[in-house]
């Protein structure tokens, strides 16, 4: 009964690791050919994809009621789109 | 979630009045212990998520050890937070040096003690979860006390990308 939800919250800690990995080594080794705004602006994407993951499947918020989960769906994506907006804003 | 968020956007919103600086100090942090941080966290969070699954199973020893695996790297996140503060000091940056470094301390300040704080409430858990007989409302305890973990994990995932990675 356990094993299922276990398999799945393995896959999504993997996945996560994976995105981290893939962040740091996007910022090392490919970020000189990329414009600074557009890096920053998918490392910003990433990271909010990263917390969506942890709020819907490790704190179970994906089997939350709707008010719940709209809340966390709203801040996630309001909250990147702010961030990211005032990276733009710089000269 | 929202007081944290307006901690983001105000740090973005100082950086962009003076990139340069930010650019320049953050070359100094040392993102290795950042990432490492961060896979730390992670992986103690799935220590927790596996606890609270297997606590509803009623298997308490398996519930505690995996607690205490969670407890052991929230453990060591904060001894490479020791090392990197000490570090920073080392090198001469303090809280004063700029608003960079003024931002880096206050607000991974400010998340180092939530993670103390959810050191506490794990290790709080992990005791109820030796006794023999656990009810409901100590499996509901456990959840609770995870989700507070697993936000002290989200927090973290942005800053890094605030403070570490983002150009």
């Amino acid at each position: 009964m356990v094993r299922r939800p276990l398999i799945r919250q393995t896959l999504v800690w993997l996945l996560l690791v994976g995105v981290t990995a893939a962040s740091w080594a996007f910022t090392h080794y490919t970020i000189s050919g990329i414009p600074t705004k557009t890096a920053s602006s998918v490392l910003l994407a990433l990271a909010f994809f990263k917390t969506r993951f942890i709020l819907l499947e490790f704190m179970e918020l994906r089997d939350a009621v709707l008010p719940a989960r709209l809340f966390v769906e709203v801040w996630g994506v309001v909250v990147c789109a702010v961030l990211i907006t005032l990276l733009w804003m710089s000269s | 979630m929202i007081i944290f968020a307006i901690f983001f956007a105000t740090y973005l919103f100082y950086r962009i009045q003076n990139q340069e600086i930010y650019q320049i100090s953050q070359a100094y942090l040392n993102k290795v212990i950042g990432l490492s941080n961060t896979f730390i966290l992670l992986t103690s969070s799935l220590f927790v998520v596996v606890a609270v699954q297997l606590s509803r199973t009623g298997n308490n020893i398996a519930t505690r050890i995996n607690l205490l695996a969670a407890i052991t790297l929230g453990v060591i996140f904060c001894f490479l937070k020791y090392f990197e503060y000490r570090e920073k000091f080392d090198q001469g940056f303090t809280l004063v040096s700029n608003d960079f470094f003024m931002f880096y301390y206050v607000f991974t300040g400010i998340h180092l003690l939530h993670v103390v704080i959810g050191l506490g409430v794990l290790i709080f858990l992990s005791q109820r979860f030796r006794r023999k007989q656990i009810n409901n409302a100590d499996v509901d305890m456990l959840t609770s006390g995870g989700a507070f973990w697993h936000l002290v994990d989200l927090l973290w995932v942005i800053l890094f990308a605030l403070f570490y990675l983002v150009g």
